[in-house]
């Protein structure tokens, strides 16, 4: 292997829901955000950005928003907006130019996802959106070689979200630098950046709605997924703790 | 860790379409500025913009079949084709692990806004991998947004690939055409474009008292970035190092700066230790300078932070008054103007800067260029979402 990097996955949380629960979902989320005393206003945000941040809140749980004040935050949804592109359409033909929404440059940019995250956790580590077409989700973990095997950031939440026919998922990892000691053993997941070392099987393609099903189904095998390029990444699963009498 | 080397580039913009024109239009303080003639803009508020002609075809590809792709995609194969041409890794581009690192901020709301509501639903494609693939590069590829920041963050990703030995060279930069009816009516409805549409080429005021917006732009630009050791065994050129990177984010809101400077100052600092300099080492400081009321403002409190008495003597333009701003593709042209300062020993101007704002007293280098001699650089470049970054460059030895 000549190169890439191991994380650990320290946290992780998903979200779903049906096209016709989106308000209500919206709706919980902002409860949720108001009773962490935060104050963004999600009536404007995408549908995506409402799931990512249902998703991150899900795999902050029960800690506090400080502890991840200067993590980094990369988040790929898919094209959001197109909704909000026909209305913008339609209403700049009827009315010109002063019909446009003022929200579609805000809301519904590559950089919306991750720039809406930073400001309802209050997280003032870096933020940036990446890939934006479908099932180019795993430039996140791309992405993420800036933060991650220099410590640039304590950690980096890694989010993806997008529809796929009637539903909106999002995922979130927490991956923070892996120490010597977890690499060896580790009760939580690792997932590796790498080049292709030939030994690894054929495996499908990285995308959210795995990696959802590998969250919510708490899979502890092992599994890889090839990336373009001559790259792969390794899902490993957590060391197995058992009690012993 | 190794140096990581500018040994390439691709631009277009609207002061030409190689670096060399680039900088002479910079240097000569020319404006890029006009009414915008591409649609009918007449009913906008802002009417004005910095606009490209036509991109040129790339060396290698079918003039007619370039001419066919998306606006944006023409952006990213001159700009990457020029940077491997002039890097002097065309030849060897299919023997290299090349990857590319760009800055796009919405590509599939441009493809919409041309498909119209009839066609919205075709199949969306990546224009870097397209790029990419055409080229027979074999190195990973990645589109990214920090809206305004983006190309700074570009630069970042592909240095860290390079040091963490996923590639041997990598594209890196941003690219933006966002000169359309709903992008240039959605900024203007915003309040955030000058609405001097009498006076295009006054419009662009960084800094100055009578400013009331930033002027859109479009274009691209990108560098080929090399471990220092591979370069010079190749005895490429080196025209400047990448030597640091600072980012955070305010997180204050999506559209508006924080008026607490700390984010921002915090990201300038980053930058200055993470290239292991004093901001007294600083000889020029490209501004984001976009020509908003507030932004500048803040900008001027940041560099204030991190220069203390010093920011005196720090010379500092924002080239935004000259090219407009080129969204996702800013944070690349103004690490290019940084790289011909460098080369050239010339700062670049803020033109229009007549009566500076006394909230904005700093060591302006105003209407014309001054020659200086530039070893360290430091771009900042700040953007929608709260993102905060600076790059720092330095004359390779």
């Amino acid at each position: 292997m000549h190169g890439g990097w191991t994380a650990t996955v320290a946290l992780t949380g998903a979200a779903a829901f049906a096209r016709h629960q989106a308000a209500d979902h919206r709706a919980k989320t902002q409860s949720r955000l108001q009773a962490l005393s935060r104050t963004t206003n999600l009536r404007h945000a995408d549908d995506q950005s409402v799931a990512a941040l249902a998703a991150t809140l899900n795999a902050i749980g029960e800690q506090r928003l400080d502890n991840f004040r200067d993590w980094a935050i990369v988040a790929a949804p898919r094209a959001p907006g197109q909704h909000m592109m026909v209305a913008s359409l339609e209403r700049y033909a009827t009315d010109g130019a002063w019909g446009v929404s003022t929200q579609i440059i805000p809301n519904y940019s590559l950089h919306s996802v991750s720039g809406l995250l930073s400001v309802a956790l209050g997280i003032t580590g870096p933020n940036i959106g990446v890939g934006g077409i479908p099932e180019r989700e795993y430039e996140a973990f791309l992405a993420a070689t800036s933060f991650l095997p220099d410590r640039v950031t304590p950690g980096v939440w890694i989010v993806m979200a997008g529809w796929h026919a009637d539903m909106c998922r999002a995922v979130t990892l927490g991956l923070r630098p892996t120490s010597e000691h977890e690499r060896q053993s580790s009760c939580y997941p690792q997932i590796t950046l790498h080049e292709d070392d030939q030994d690894t099987p054929d495996t499908e393609w990285l995308t959210l709605e795995s990696l959802y099903d590998l969250i919510t189904a708490q899979v502890d095998s092992d599994s890889h997924c090839s990336l373009p390029n001559g790259l792969n990444l390794k899902w490993r699963a957590a060391v197995r703790v058992e009690a012993v009498a | 860790m190794s140096a990581i080397w500018i040994t390439g580039t691709g631009v277009c913009t609207p002061l030409g379409n190689s670096l060399e024109a680039f900088a002479d239009g910079l240097m000569a303080g020319r404006s890029g500025v006009s009414r915008v003639e591409s649609f009918d803009a007449s009913q906008h508020p802002s009417q004005i913009a910095a606009q490209i002609g036509p991109v040129p075809t790339p060396l290698g590809w079918n003039a007619n079949d370039h001419s066919q792709r998306d606006p944006v995609e023409q952006l990213v194969a001159w700009c990457c084709t020029e940077s491997l041409r002039t890097a002097g890794l065309w030849e060897q581009r299919h023997d290299l692990r090349i990857g590319v690192v760009i800055g796009i901020g919405a590509e599939w709301l441009l493809a919409w806004e041309i498909d119209g509501l009839d066609r919205m639903r075709r199949q969306l494609e990546s224009s870097v991998a397209n790029v990419s693939q055409e080229l027979g590069l074999t190195g990973p590829t990645l589109t990214l947004s920090a809206a305004c920041a983006s190309g700074n963050y570009a630069f970042a990703v592909g240095r860290s690939w390079l040091r963490a030995g996923l590639v041997d060279a990598c594209i890196a930069g941003g690219c933006d055409r966002c000169v359309t009816p709903l992008v240039l009516a959605g900024f203007g409805n915003l309040r955030a474009l000058s609405r001097k549409n009498d006076a295009p080429q006054a419009a662009s005021r960084p800094f100055d008292r009578s400013r009331d917006g930033f002027v859109m732009g479009e274009g691209g630009a990108v560098c080929m970035l090399e471990c220092e050791k591979d370069a010079r065994q190749r005895s490429a050129v080196g025209l400047a190092e990448i030597a640091g990177f600072g980012a955070t984010s305010d997180a204050h809101h999506l559209v508006i700066p924080s008026p607490d400077t700390t984010a921002a100052t915090s990201a300038v600092r980053r930058a200055l230790d993470d290239a292991g300099v004093d901001p007294s080492a600083v000889d020029y400081v490209n501004a984001h300078g976009t020509g908003t009321p507030v932004g500048d403002s803040c900008e001027a409190k940041v560099l204030h932070n991190v220069f203390g008495a010093d920011a005196a003597r720090v010379p500092v333009s924002s080239t935004k008054s000259m090219t407009g701003h080129l969204l996702t593709a800013a944070a690349a042209a103004e690490a290019l103007a940084c790289v011909a300062a460098i080369q050239r020993g010339v700062i670049p101007p803020t033109i229009n800067l007549d009566e500076p704002d006394p909230e904005c007293r700093l060591h302006h280098v105003a209407h014309v260029a001054r020659e200086q001699r530039v070893d360290l650089t430091v771009s900042n470049s700040f953007g929608f979402g709260g993102s905060n970054t600076s790059l720092v460059l330095r004359r390779v030895a």
